[in-house]
Formats: C-alpha cells, sequence, structure tokens
C-alpha cells in the first residue's frame, strides 16, 4: 500500500495573484486513491491467476492440436 | 628694511621707514587693483599670466570660466562651469542653493537639477495631460508620465508612450498614442499594441509560468484567470501514477463537479476507431484526452492541447465551448497508440475564473507540464 509520504496535493496556481498553493487531499481522496491501487492489485492478481489457470488447461488437454492452437492465440 | 608684496595680487606694500611714492606705492597699486577686481575678463587663447590661486577667469570666446588650480607663476585653469556639484544620495546640499544647480551623485551616477526648494529626478515628471506642448518641446525630448507609469518621447510632431503603459483593460490610454505603443493590462496580464489608429492589437500571453510538477499531484488548478479572454489555449504533456496504461485526463471549470458538461470524441487506438458522447449538462467533467499511466513505458508521456472558446460569456450563461487533441504512446506496441479528437460544452452560472485538470486513474507524475495561454 502507499505512505502517507505519497500522499500527493492538489496544485493552484492563482493567475492574478501569482501564487502557487499545494492543498493536501481530503482523507476521502485519500481513501479513494487506495482504492484504486487495491483495485489494481486484485484485477492484476485475478488476470495473473486466470492466466495461469488457462496455461494449466490447456496443458491439461488431451488433444495436442488444441494446445497447438491455444499457444499460438497467446493462451498458454 | 624695504619694501614688500602683498601675496596675491602683488601690490607694492612700503617699508614703514621709507618715503612712500606716490606712483608706485599708490597708482600703480590702484591700477593693479583694478585690473584683478573680480573675475579677469579674456579670451581663451589670451590666458593671464599674473593671476593668484583660485582666482576665476571669464572667457568672452568660450563663454566658460575658469579657476586657476595652480600659481602665478605656473598657473592651471580648470573649467568650473562644465562641471557639476558632486555628492551622495544621502548627502545632497540643502541650502545655499539656487534653482538650476546641477549635481552629480557619485554613488548613484544620477545627475539632479535643483528646483525652486528641492532637487528634480533625473528624468522631468509629467501627467498624461500636462506633458509640454509641440510647440515648445524638441524631438527627442523625454519624459516619465507618472500617471501611466510610462517614458513618453516627443518625436517632432507629438509625444508618445515610449515604454509600454501599465493600465487596466478598462483603462487604456487615450492621449499619446502611436502606431507602436504598446501597454500591459495588470488585471488581464495581456499585452497588446495600437494600431495606429486607436486599436489595440493584443499579443497571444501567456497568463502563469509553465507548471512542471515537482512532485506526485492530484490536481492541477490555474484559478483567478480573468473573465474578459475570449478563449485560452492549454497545452500539456503528462503522466500519472496509476497502474494502468492510460486514463482519462479531465478537465472542470469554476471548480464545479455537477453534471454540468457534455463531451464527444473521436478516439482511434492500433486501427479501431471509438466515438462516445455524452450530452450537454449530464457529464460531470470534459474529456479532453488520455493521459499516460503508470503502467506505460518508462518515459513515454501524453501530450494535447485543449482550447476553450468563449471563456468570457460565462456570466450570460452561454454555452462555453471545448475543443481539443492528444496522442499517448503508452509503448510500443499497436494497441498502446491512441489519438483523438475530443469537444465539450459547459453551461456556466457564473463568470469563469478556473480550471482543473486531472487524470482518472491516479494523480499526475512529477515532471508533467501544462501552461496556459490567454487570447483577447
Amino acid at each position: 500500500m502507499r505512505s502517507e509520504e505519497d500522499r500527493p496535493v492538489h496544485l493552484v496556481i492563482d493567475v492574478s495573484k501569482g501564487t502557487r498553493t499545494e492543498i493536501p487531499i481530503t482523507d476521502r481522496e485519500w481513501d479513494e486513491i487506495e482504492q484504486r491501487g487495491r483495485n489494481q492489485m486484485d484485477r492484476e492478481a485475478a488476470e495473473a491467476a486466470e492466466a495461469a489457470a488457462t496455461a494449466a488447461a490447456v496443458a491439461a488437454h488431451p488433444d495436442p492440436l488444441v494446445q497447438l492452437l491455444a499457444r499460438k492465440a497467446g493462451l498458454a | 628694511m624695504s619694501d614688500s608684496l602683498s601675496p596675491n595680487i602683488g601690490l607694492l606694500i612700503a617699508d614703514p621707514g621709507d618715503v612712500v611714492n606716490y606712483n608706485t606705492h599708490v597708482g600703480n597699486n590702484l591700477t593693479r587693483v583694478d585690473t584683478f577686481l573680480g573675475m579677469v575678463d579674456c579670451l581663451s587663447t589670451s590666458r593671464p599670466t599674473t593671476t593668484f590661486k583660485g582666482q576665476g577667469i571669464y572667457e568672452e570666446d568660450s563663454k566658460r570660466y575658469a579657476q586657476n588650480l595652480g600659481t602665478s607663476a605656473s598657473p592651471n585653469w580648470v573649467y568650473m562651469t562644465h562641471q557639476a556639484m558632486t555628492g551622495t544620495a544621502a548627502s545632497r546640499p540643502t541650502s545655499g542653493l539656487t534653482s538650476g544647480e546641477i549635481m552629480y551623485e557619485t554613488d548613484t551616477h544620477m545627475m539632479r537639477s535643483r528646483a525652486t526648494s528641492a532637487w528634480n529626478p533625473t528624468v522631468a515628471v509629467f501627467t498624461a495631460g500636462s506633458l509640454p506642448s509641440s510647440a515648445t518641446s524638441f524631438t527627442g525630448d523625454f519624459a516619465y508620465v507618472s500617471d501611466k507609469s510610462s517614458m513618453a518621447a516627443f518625436n517632432g510632431t507629438q509625444w508618445f508612450y515610449a515604454t509600454p503603459v501599465i493600465c487596466t483593460n478598462g483603462g487604456h490610454p487615450v492621449q499619446n498614442t502611436a502606431a507602436g505603443t504598446q501597454i500591459f493590462e495588470t488585471d488581464t496580464l495581456l499585452a497588446a499594441n495600437n494600431n495606429g489608429s486607436g486599436g489595440w492589437l493584443y499579443e497571444v500571453q501567456q497568463v502563469a509560468a509553465t507548471q512542471l510538477l515537482g512532485s506526485t499531484t492530484a490536481s492541477i488548478t490555474f484559478s483567478g484567470l480573468s473573465s474578459l479572454y475570449t478563449h485560452l489555449s492549454i497545452a500539456w504533456t503528462v503522466r500519472d501514477v496509476s497502474g494502468s496504461l492510460s486514463n482519462s485526463f479531465n478537465l472542470t471549470i469554476n471548480g464545479d463537479s455537477g453534471a454540468h458538461y457534455g463531451e464527444q470524441f473521436a478516439e482511434a487506438q492500433n486501427n479501431t476507431t471509438t466515438t462516445n458522447l455524452i450530452v450537454v449538462n449530464t457529464a460531470t467533467s470534459i474529456l479532453v484526452g488520455r493521459c499516460a499511466g503508470g503502467g506505460a513505458t518508462a518515459g513515454y508521456w501524453s501530450g494535447g492541447r485543449i482550447d476553450i472558446n468563449g471563456w468570457n460569456r460565462g456570466a450570460s450563461g452561454r454555452m462555453v465551448t471545448l475543443n481539443a487533441q492528444s496522442y499517448v504512446a503508452a509503448n510500443t506496441s499497436a494497441t498502446g497508440q491512441i489519438t483523438g479528437t475530443y469537444g465539450g460544452g459547459y453551461l456556466p452560472t457564473a463568470a469563469l475564473t478556473s480550471f482543473t485538470l486531472a487524470s482518472a486513474g491516479g494523480s499526475l507524475a512529477a515532471g508533467s507540464e501544462v501552461s496556459v495561454h490567454a487570447f483577447m
């Protein structure tokens, strides 16, 4: 998970005043960012598990032609 | 005992024990006093050779005064009238002065003339309406116009501002302008040039320094924008820190996260085209392009341009339209390339003063860069 040091800010450039201000994101925004990170990791884990299961299923298939086609299709 | 000479002009002083001779002790002395009375009048080619140190002469031909800094026997004539008083800014003389005297400040290198009771600025100061008349001005005269924060010059025909006039959008100069006269508006931060017939031609102006992000940033907002701009042009090069190859790059206006936007786009990824429409007043932001994600190859960035037209029409509640283009190369695969044209609209409820850019996938990465130019 991300650390507090990674916590980003909203950057506001006030053109009329010539100022540059960093506003901390809210806890809710921070939670959303962390949730997006968790979702990303879950999605990647699910994709990896699915790929592994597909590869295993292909390898276990009794028909060599199916295995060949699966490999050519990038499934194993 | 014997006669002696006075030290300066050499009057013959009789020995008290001697007999006084009228011619040598009185008559000749009177003639000598008459000769050296006040400044000695002469020509520059025939200066006196009998003046004492410190005595002055006036040269009729050069019309200048000089002072003998040498001796009677070996005079060293130095002109006085080409030299100003010298001093420092902190030690300007304040008394014993007359109008027109000149001073040179050795620390500031300023030349100052003396008015009745004060030292003048180096350049004469006027207001726009009080510059000297054309009849009394010389070509090349120069002045500072205090109410316009500008220097003005006389070109032989008229006075004109020779440096940009600092003003507001509603306070353009109406006097002393000519083709090429420049202004800078403090409220819009825009510069413009006079076209010679009363019109002002605006330059395309960057309204804030280009923002280069030094650290991860959730969003970037440009606020305090003048609502007088006719349109804005935004250029961006960004990448976010998500795990995706690319994400939607969105824009909102005036901090409005309500469903007051609409968008439509046509994109191509590899050779596949995609179109989409969200009718106006139903979207909560406008898609302006695709942002390279953290899953993109290191060093691969996305870039695009956004034009917001009718920025100055927000207060009237009229539709503000936007058009944008972007391109992302997330990696070297065909499917990693996305290019698109994006349109959008926003129904404002107040004058437009700010906009915000953010990636839907995550915060913007350090190194992302955005610049904003305004049109009038």
